[in-house]
């Protein structure tokens, strides 16, 4: 018993260490080390800590996704995918009421599936949809927090840095991982996109309707500009899928791919979109002027949007070399934090912390299912202050094993925890999401007077509708687990 | 040469070899790509895999990681948890990054100690992950120890400049001479932003 208490000394030290603003590595290292030397008193147990801990929790193969997944996500970004994502997306569903916002959160849904970053797609976002949306006097608030909560996708749809955070610290294949989160993120799009209609249908001032319907012809031509990174996207998730390559490969696969998109993003632009212009103007074609002369002209009466002007795709030598460091510098703050957790975690083992809990939790008979609710709850909560890396190094390492002992599907629950941590990330004092989109936006002239409270405001409704479709997910597993269980390997 | 510019040049120092690393990690990280690119079209098309790229490709990961992670400290990109923080006096929050720092020092000061003893005899008794060829331990394991050093060094650096800092904010309100604080904002010691 006494040693139970070590493990919750270490928790609270870990805490009281980040309080004092000790970096996320540095506090669960420190804990893990003066933890171990003070149950253990041999100063040489806990040094064996330090000598193999760093060099285990790099030295894996499957590990080496996340730098691999990184750089995809920036040559997709270079490929010029976000801004022909929206296009495509809003010329096949812009007539819906709530066209822009939908639009904004179908191209989410697909830049989501080359990265793995809320920030980044929040920051992407912010810059190509919200002056679209306002040009069209869409509420600002509620733009905001459509491309906010849309930012959500990009941790649940493959690849996602975190269901590989979460498969490192749980010792789970990330593989099944990555896959569980096409079901959980095909549904948040559908909820979103349902609960945008409704919003728009109920508030025509918010999201005011296009009337505005392109031929066929066009909308085809639009989808051809996204067509290679669908192709990219749904080759790397099947070659996981069916077993013939491993995460890791696949990950490379996808980061090669991308970057032959984004080499050739230059040539797709002059040979689909003639000219940046021609292609500025035909993405965003006034509401009131539908015929394609108009459109065309580069006199028209819509300037081109600033994301396309200042985003010209294309791969230089300075954007490959910072995808590059980019990446090496992401996975070094990353394994940082992980190296520290790992240290942790197996100070906590020796506590015996863990399995006291789950005894505890069975002689007690609490239901699973609020055990399993609780701790959501807890995500939920601990979302709103803190980065989601840190909070599953911290909390992980306890839950997991009282999760797998209480026989929840593990593949299941990670769903239910990244779906929490990310609710987390838009609701207030710290929605990572809201601050994002925020700062992105009151740099441009569309959103110079925004405040938070405004993009909390305008992201109740989307938070509200996470929280069902969380509901749902907890309701119905198979949506998170029946793809991993049917997947090779 | 006053300390001043000798604490100088040797930030620039540490600054050139922090990036010198972080170059040499993001160049691994296009080598990782390429190797395993070749893997599956060798193996798959040409049914001749890339020999031991599953061992070299868990190798070059410890080198990304630790060659990245001093330049990530010196970018301050580290996260930490900055809710409390913010809202103190920047003499307290000068303090509390002192901390911090002296943790990280030590931390990974030892861990550098540790893992440079253990890739060193791992040097000299030649152990090698065995396969189609036998690949050294050591260089990967060796890494990590540079890394700790370079990031311990990092660490002491920043750790400098805030009590420099430190230092200064004490004296601010108490110097009530006019040339004195006039001075201050040109001592560019106490500037905590670091510029190669």
């Amino acid at each position: 018993m006494d040693d139970l208490y070590w493990g919750i000394i270490g928790f609270v030290a870990v805490l009281s260490l980040m309080a004092l603003g000790v970096h996320v590595g540095l506090a669960l290292a420190a804990t893990g080390f003066i933890g171990m030397f003070l149950m253990t008193g041999k100063i040489s147990l806990a040094l064996a800590l330090f000598t193999t801990t760093p060099y285990s929790t790099t030295n894996v193969y499957a590990f080496a996704i996340l730098p691999l997944f990184i750089i995809m996500g920036l040559f997709a970004m270079h490929a010029g995918l976000s801004a022909r994502a929206f296009d495509a997306a809003y010329k096949w569903v812009g007539r819906l009421p709530g066209g822009m916002a939908i639009a904004t959160t179908w191209a989410n849904a697909m830049f989501a599936a080359c990265t793995g970053s809320s920030v980044v797609a929040c920051a992407v976002f912010t810059r190509i949809s919200l002056p679209e949306m306002d040009r069209r006097g869409y509420d600002k608030a509620f733009a905001c927090g459509t491309i906010a909560a849309a930012g959500m996708l990009g941790m649940l749809i493959p690849p996602s840095a975190l269901m590989i955070v979460y498969g490192i610290l749980t010792e789970q294949s990330i593989g099944k991982l990555l896959i569980a989160g096409v079901g959980p993120g095909i549904l948040l799009t559908l909820i979103f996109t349902l609960g945008i209609v409704v919003v728009a249908a109920r508030y025509p001032d918010r999201a005011p309707r296009a009337e505005y319907a392109p031929p066929l012809a066009e909308r085809l031509k639009a989808t051809i500009g996204v067509v290679g990174i669908l192709l990219l996207v749904v080759g790397i998730i099947a070659g996981m899928y069916t077993g013939i390559f491993t995460p890791t490969e696949a990950g490379a696969a996808g980061a090669a791919g991308a970057l032959v998109l984004a080499l050739l993003a230059p040539l797709m632009e002059r040979w689909i979109f003639r000219a940046d212009t021609a292609m500025a103007a035909s993405s965003n074609p006034p509401a009131d002027l539908p015929d394609e002369e108009s459109i065309a002209s580069p006199q028209g009466p819509i300037p081109p949007p600033a994301a396309v002007q200042l985003e010209r795709p294309g791969l230089t030598w300075g954007r490959f070399s910072q995808a590059m460091k980019e990446a090496a510098q992401t996975s070094a703050l990353v394994f940082f934090i992980l190296i520290g957790a790992m240290i942790f975690a197996r100070f906590l083992v020796l506590t015996g912390l863990p399995g006291e809990f789950v005894e505890v939790v069975q002689e007690a008979q609490i239901p699973t299912m609020l055990i399993m609710i609780l701790f959501l709850i807890m995500y939920v909560f601990l979302g709103m202050f803190q980065d989601s890396i840190s909070m599953m190094s911290i909390t992980l390492p306890i839950v997991d094993p009282i999760i797998t002992g209480l026989g929840i599907d593990r593949v299941y629950f990670a769903m239910l925890v990244i779906m929490s941590i990310e609710i987390g990330l838009i609701t207030p004092p710290v929605g990572l999401n809201v601050y994002t989109v925020r700062s992105v936006a009151v740099q441009m002239p569309e959103g110079a007077n925004l405040t938070l409270e405004n993009i909390f405001k305008g992201i109740l409704p989307f938070f509200f509708l996470s929280i069902v479709a969380l509901i749902i997910l907890i309701a119905v597993p198979p949506i998170s687990t029946f793809l991993p269980s049917k997947m090779f390997g | 040469m006053d300390l001043q510019s000798v604490g100088k040049l040797l930030n620039r120092a540490l600054g050139w070899s922090v990036n010198a690393s972080a170059f040499g990690a993001a160049s691994i990280v296009v080598i990782l790509m390429a190797m395993v690119v070749a893997d599956i079209f060798g193996r798959k098309v040409l049914n001749k895999p890339v020999p031991m790229s599953y061992e070299v490709g868990a190798f070059m990961l410890v080198f990304i990681v630790f060659m990245g992670l001093a330049y990530s400290q010196r970018q301050k990109a580290h996260i930490r948890v900055e809710i409390l923080t913010l809202r103190m006096s920047p003499k307290i929050r000068a303090a509390m990054d002192l901390f911090a720092y002296t943790l990280g020092i030590g931390i990974y000061g030892l861990i550098f100690y540790e893992t440079f003893k253990w890739s060193y005899h791992s040097f000299e008794i030649g152990e090698y992950v065995a396969g189609l060829v036998n690949i050294p331990k050591w260089p990967s394991q060796f890494a990590v120890a540079f890394g700790a050093l370079l990031i311990s060094l990092q660490f002491i650096s920043d750790w400098v400049y805030r009590v420099v800092d430190l230092v200064v904010l004490w004296r601010q309100p108490s110097s009530a001479e006019v040339p004195e604080v006039e001075e201050l904002p040109g001592d560019a010691a106490a500037e905590p932003a670091i510029s190669d």
